[in-house]
């Protein structure tokens, strides 16, 4: 599991130095990773705790990814890939790979788990690299709005996590 | 004398349903206050304030600030004000006390109390 675990999360490199249009590409991309861990756990998962989970995950993140899109289209700046943005994409990758071969009955717990490992590593990263390192005022006001979002989700899934952990 | 008395009579009993029809039958030192209206505002992944006081018959509107829809369900689910986008509005006459979260995000929670004070 702690092996699992580590290799969802990907930002556990050393934090490196990023401009704005690097940053935007790893809010989207992170954002956009959890959509689809979403879209996985809808296609396979009964339960109606992951199920709600899920749905609340895919509508909050395209919020987020909506609002990105609206700033960088007004600054007129293209989001520019960066070595975080292929750490974060890689790691999905295989995440993605074990959500859709993990058995029926491992699913939901590997789903939640990674749901909870994830949100934690991208609140870190966003507290600890991204509002800090941003320089345009409203794209470290986006990330300010997004954090909130994020903790809620992680209470949430702390909650799923619990519930399943019972059945 | 007899006539003095009845016409006396007939002035107090007069003046006793005077008073009961202009105070309504009801005690003089009661104040009736009309209904407040409180706001719960939605934001940053909160109802604030988290726990409200009102009267009863006080009117509670809830407006979403965030760019994330929410709801206001009653703990129980025994109503609820479906999702609200941001900007959206939401009231309810309140007539008892209650706990509600919001169902789309299930660890946001509030409460709305009577006080009777």
């Amino acid at each position: 599991m702690v092996v699992f675990l580590s290799s969802v999360v990907g930002f556990s490199q050393a934090a490196p130095k990023l401009n704005d249009a690097e940053i935007a590409s790893v809010a989207v991309t992170a954002n956009q990773i959890d959509v689809d861990y979403g879209k996985i756990a809808i296609a396979r998962s009964q339960n109606e705790d992951v199920l709600e989970f899920a749905n609340t995950m895919i509508d909050d993140h395209n919020a987020i990814i909506k609002m990105a899109v609206d700033l960088v289209t007004k600054l007129g700046v293209v989001p520019q890939d960066n070595k975080m943005s292929q750490s974060l994409l890689k790691q999905a990758a295989e995440t993605t790979k074990k959500l859709k071969n993990a058995h029926a009955d491992a699913f939901d717990k590997m789903y939640i788990d990674n749901e909870v490992a994830y949100h934690q590593a991208v609140i870190n990263a966003v507290k600890d690299v991204l509002i800090p390192q941003s320089q345009n005022a409203e794209l470290k006001e986006l990330l300010q709005t997004a954090l909130p979002i994020l903790e809620t989700h992680l209470g949430h899934a702390k909650m799923a996590q619990s519930n399943i952990s019972k059945k | 004398m007899k006539a003095i008395v009845k016409n006396l009579s007939v002035l107090i009993l007069g003046t006793a349903l005077g008073i009961l029809i202009l105070t309504g039958f009801k005690n003089s030192n009661e104040i009736i206050v009309p209904p407040t209206t409180h706001t719960v505002i939605i934001s940053q992944m909160k109802f604030n304030p988290e726990n409200l006081k009102v009267k009863k018959g006080d009117k509670v509107v809830w407006i979403n600030k965030d760019i994330v829809p929410h709801d206001v369900t009653e703990i129980n689910k025994k109503w609820t004000s479906g999702p609200l986008k941001t900007g959206d509005k939401w009231s309810k006459t309140i007539n008892g006390n209650f706990d509600y979260f919001c169902s789309i995000h299930v660890v946001m929670k509030g409460s709305v109390t009577i006080d009777k004070k």
